[in-house]
């Protein structure tokens, strides 16, 4: 499967959909109605709206992975830049795929005994970026241009390829 | 009904700039400054949004090295300390009515589409109900407009629109330019 980048923590996918549309179609929510302030440990300011996944993004997805189909997509806006906080993803939803529609974005991945940074990767618009075992490896980030617009779809949870209670690829750049 | 040739009351063009770190600047700004809507200026439609700046208050690289691109491709001043740029976002519905920007600036400007895209349209200055032509273009492309001479109006193609606009210097001379 082609991969931009990949690593034993991370992989990331070209986005081979029209970004311009997907921000369009992102920002038509935005102004459709008003958005949730973010409510977790991960992050204090951040704010989201649930939406039915984009045709041609959930096409592209499900190239990738299956879905979860009892999910929707969240668009996620960091309107002050703020940081994500160190955290591990939760098992309820399987891995997050997370598409970033405006600004870049550094992600770090943690000792998860010592919390010290052990790696980061640094990716922005055109790329979906899903973290391995991302339940058990803490990870955090920060926005490097001060905003942030992201689609975050997710990965089944039954037979999850981006973790290891599921099918664990270890290497996607070896896969179909 | 007038006849017009395009040229003469729009140009389009390709944008060879990478658009990210500008638009992620301004959604940022959008959020943490005041905007004009319909009730400061009429000209707005509902659910539009408009902020503006002088050139000389925007001081992201970006953005300045994105009008210096466009500067010196047509040889127009777009960063004087006369110089505004402004942002304009359209809604779900909004659609822009015929006028001529007489308070806005005197000389010309620059749109460039940001997200989504848009169709200027030129109508005829007798009877502002008839569309004279029309000129479509989106997120890679921007217009200079001769916004100040022709009514004008568009609409959003897509539902959404955002765009930034800059201004001319209003003490240049444009005649030679839309010659």
């Amino acid at each position: 499967m082609e991969v931009i980048a990949e690593k034993n923590w991370m992989v990331a996918f070209p986005l081979k959909v029209d970004i311009h549309e997907l921000i369009v179609w992102a920002r038509r929510i935005q102004c459709g109605s008003q958005g949730t302030i973010s409510n977790s440990p991960e992050h204090k300011t951040g704010l989201w709206w649930f939406a039915e996944t984009h045709p041609l993004l959930k096409k592209r997805l499900e190239e990738i992975t299956p879905l979860n189909l009892e999910w929707q997509s969240s668009i996620w806006e960091w309107q002050d830049g703020s940081p994500l906080l160190k955290h591990s993803d939760g098992l309820g939803r399987g891995a997050s795929l997370v598409a970033v529609l405006i600004g870049k974005f550094e992600i770090f991945s943690h000792c998860p005994e010592t919390g010290e940074i052990l790696d980061s990767y640094v990716y922005g618009p055109g790329q979906i970026v899903a973290l391995k075992n991302g339940h058990k490896k803490p990870h955090s980030g920060r926005c490097l241009q001060g905003y942030r617009l992201a689609v975050c779809t997710y990965a089944t949870n039954i037979d999850d390829p981006f973790r290891d209670y599921g099918r664990l690829k270890t290497s996607w750049a070896d896969c179909d | 009904m007038q006849n017009i040739k395009t040229h003469h009351w729009c140009q389009k063009y390709n944008l060879d700039y990478n658009l990210e770190e500008v638009i992620a600047f301004f959604r940022e700004k959008m959020e943490l400054t005041p905007f004009m809507s319909h009730k400061d200026y009429a000209v707005l439609a509902k659910k539009s949004r408009y902020w503006d700046w002088l050139t000389g208050d925007i001081q992201n690289p970006h953005i300045i090295n994105l009008l210096n691109h466009i500067a010196e491709k047509h040889h127009l001043p777009l960063n004087t300390k006369n110089t505004k740029i402004a942002l304009w976002e359209y809604g779900e519905g909004d659609e822009l009515e015929p006028h001529i920007d007489v308070n806005i600036s005197l000389s010309s400007a620059i749109v460039i589409a940001l997200v989504g895209s848009f169709e200027t349209r030129l109508f005829d200055s007798e009877d502002t109900s008839k569309i004279v032509d029309q000129v479509i273009y989106g997120p890679g492309e921007y217009i200079i407009l001769n916004n100040t001479a022709y009514y004008h109006g568009g609409r959003p193609l897509d539902g959404y629109r955002l765009a930034a606009v800059a201004f001319v210097d209003p003490s240049f001379d444009m005649t030679n330019f839309w010659s």
